[in-house]
């Protein structure tokens, strides 16, 4: 490789990574958790997916409340649902037909849980499951940050993050290209710190590559594929951005007119989700809509995605015309998927890593942590390879400045996740704002504890120290407080309550090793 | 061992130009391709495509860009990419030579559209005649945030 170019391939590789190291850090711990998002919910609401596996979920039952509630006549409705989960979003939009509707103009968006037979709010319902998953792109800044910028400015800084973050692994790849292989094997742990920093960093890196380009772009797509699509809009269909939409199969809305004359029939929409479970036996019915209740237009579409060990990719529809009782849509999950839907499905299935049952989750949660350690040795190395007599004194302030505050926020986020963990689990119901609260103001604090101290070692230490001794409390609140302990959940056959439980006392377990070795290490180094 | 100063830009206009080149027109470069590209193949299938490979090939011009030796001349390239790359749509639309819009819909006839062999499509009806489609943006975001 030419000296000129493996310069700039060093030089850019280091500016991009300094600029999103901190960002990026809280992006992979935050998205690392995020594996288990539906087990955390679990977990905290005390309440197994996994003991009411395969449950009946009761349509009928919700739409006669809402009637009652609502006058559902002239109304259309969506029902958002999700895998693992017996939690729904319903969304209730206004009634057409004011004539026989006299709560017309009412609207209700809210989440309803088919178990419990219980609606909430969304923010009643928030758990610290959906908190690390939004906070891995970064949703909370978009209220924080009060910039009007036409699309929510935490998602476009976690677009900017995640782009520049695959620019640095393209650079960081070029930069080790000619000693990739060398590099597999080059770790030197008991060599001077630099060297262990370098060595983490390279081996990790090139270890974890395949890993973290895969997540750098799909995490962009993901989150900003409205960069990409904007222009197209314009260009191409008169600025219309919701027609991209439907046509690269996102969204699927039908718009059927209304009639003004009511359904002379009895509606049973149980009969009809059952009718299509049938059809496609173990598809996901994601998404159903009721178009235009209670008029003889009455449309009702289903959505649905395939059993993913029998279709990878395949996403399905079926619309039936309530009033003649014939289907007028269709199309199978179990068919040739589309182009399109295989190329999201890609997408999704790699960024979700929901295709391999646990193991998958745990070795995606593996590499994303080696993706921090990347991260931190990365500044490490920053700062160690500017701390020599040749840079200014002021440069050398400002570095390690940086250096303190970076790491101060990164490493505290260990033992505030595990902190929150446990509050929320002794508070027994925590909603969005207890959330908030607890984990930001706690990381707050303790970061401003850690920079004031300005003492990376200590820091280091002191956190891990904490986080170890707060995932050790974990399954023991959970025991204490909600009597989930290890043997009673196993014996009900909550895994998914388990498994969290399993997962911090597995990962105080490491934290306890890694104290002991980075003490021992200290040690040694004062005696010398 | 921060990199070799030597071979980095010092200029500051030279190393703005090379960013915003690397940017903005490895942007425009990445949006104009995929727009020369939905002339030829099925449009929605071109944006599938640009949206998985799009982020990558915009990284790959960004560092392009940084290895360039002037950043005039960076930006000349791109900008004249971003013309050449941008010429069937502007044929099309000022209708300086129309016959291209109707380019490809000759090539849709090879691209990714098979009839399906689902015995119940045809009596079904045609989902995008019989309903005209509509969702608003709030609602979209609703779905893939599931936010307020």
């Amino acid at each position: 490789m030419n000296n000129r170019n493996y310069n700039i391939y060093f030089h850019t590789h280091t500016i991009s990574g300094i600029i999103t190291a901190a960002v990026l850090y809280v992006i992979f711990f935050a998205g690392s958790f995020s594996f288990f998002k539906d087990e955390i919910s679990a977990w905290q609401s005390n309440t197994s997916q996994m003991q009411h596996k395969g449950h009946h979920f009761d349509y009928q039952l919700l739409l006669d409340s809402l009637d009652q509630k609502y006058d559902l006549q002239g109304r259309s409705l969506l029902f958002y649902l999700y895998p693992n989960s017996s939690n729904s979003y319903v969304n209730m939009t206004v009634s057409q037909d004011t004539v026989h509707n006299a709560k017309a103009k009412e609207t209700a968006y809210f989440s309803y849980d088919f178990l419990q037979k219980k609606e909430s709010s969304y923010d009643q319902n928030y758990d610290l499951g959906e908190f690390l998953y939004r906070l891995h792109f970064l949703a909370q800044l978009n209220q924080a940050i009060p910039l009007r910028t036409g699309y929510p400015i935490g998602y476009l800084i976690a677009g900017l993050v995640a782009f520049l973050f695959l620019f640095a692994l393209i650079t960081g790849l070029l930069l080790h290209w000619d000693k990739l292989v060398a590099n597999f094997y080059q770790f030197r742990p008991w060599a001077k710190w630099k060297t262990i920093w370098t060595d983490l960093h390279t081996v990790l890196g090139v270890i974890g590559f395949p890993f973290q380009f895969v997540f750098a772009f799909t995490g962009v797509i993901l989150i900003v594929n409205v960069v990409f699509l904007a222009p197209f809009s314009k260009l191409l269909y008169q600025g219309n951005m919701e027609k991209i939409y439907q046509e690269l199969e996102y969204t699927n809305d039908l718009d059927v007119p209304f009639l003004y004359k009511p359904l002379d029939k009895k509606i049973d929409i149980q009969q009809y989700i059952d009718r299509t479970q049938k059809l496609w036996p173990d598809a996901f019915l994601n998404r159903i809509t009721i178009k235009n209740y209670g008029d003889e237009s009455m449309v009702l579409a289903i959505e649905s995605e395939a059993d993913r060990t029998r279709s990878f990719a395949g996403t399905g529809t079926i619309a039936y015309q309530i009033k003649t009782d014939k289907v007028i849509h269709q199309r199978s999950p179990y068919d040739q998927p589309t182009y399109i839907a295989i190329m999201k499905s890609i997408v999704y299935r790699l960024h979700f890593g929901d295709y391999g049952g646990y193991f998958a989750k745990i070795v995606n949660f593996i590499l994303g942590i080696m993706g921090c350690v990347v991260i931190v040795s990365g500044i490490l190395i920053w700062l160690v390879a500017r701390d020599k007599p040749n840079v200014p004194a002021h440069k050398r302030k400002f570095n390690f400045w940086l250096a303190n505050i970076f790491l101060a926020a990164c490493l505290t986020m260990f033992p505030v996740t595990a902190f929150t963990f446990v509050v929320v689990k002794i508070l027994g119901n925590a909603d969005r704002s207890v959330i908030y609260h607890v984990y930001f103001y706690s990381w707050l604090l303790l970061s401003l504890y850690y920079i004031i101290r300005k003492n990376l070692n200590r820091t280091n230490r002191e956190t891990l120290l904490l986080g170890t001794l707060l995932a050790f409390a974990v399954p023991v609140v959970n025991g204490f407080f909600a009597n989930n302990w290890f043997w009673n959940a196993w014996r009900l056959g909550a895994t998914d309550i388990f498994f969290i439980d399993l997962f911090w006392l597995i990962l105080g377990v490491l934290g306890v090793i890694s104290y002991q070795k980075v003490r021992k290490r200290n040690l040694e180094k004062q005696t010398k | 061992m921060p990199a070799n100063k030597k071979y980095l830009t010092h200029s500051i206009l030279q190393r703005w130009l090379k960013i915003t080149a690397g940017f903005f027109g490895g942007y425009g470069v990445v949006i104009t391709f995929f727009l020369m590209l939905s002339f030829v193949f099925e449009r929605k299938n071109v944006l599938i495509t640009g949206i998985v490979i799009g982020y990558i090939l915009w990284a790959v011009l960004l560092l392009f860009a940084f290895l360039a030796k002037s950043g005039w001349k960076i930006w000349a390239i791109y900008l004249l990419l971003i013309v050449l790359f941008s010429l069937p749509y502007l044929l099309c639309s000022f209708k300086l030579y129309p016959s291209i819009c109707n380019c490809a819909s000759v090539l849709l006839l090879f691209s990714y559209s098979r009839p399906s062999s689902n015995p119940l499509h045809k009596n079904s009806f045609d989902w995008k005649k019989d309903a005209s489609i509509s969702i608003s943006k709030t609602k979209f975001k609703r779905i893939l945030f599931a936010e307020y």
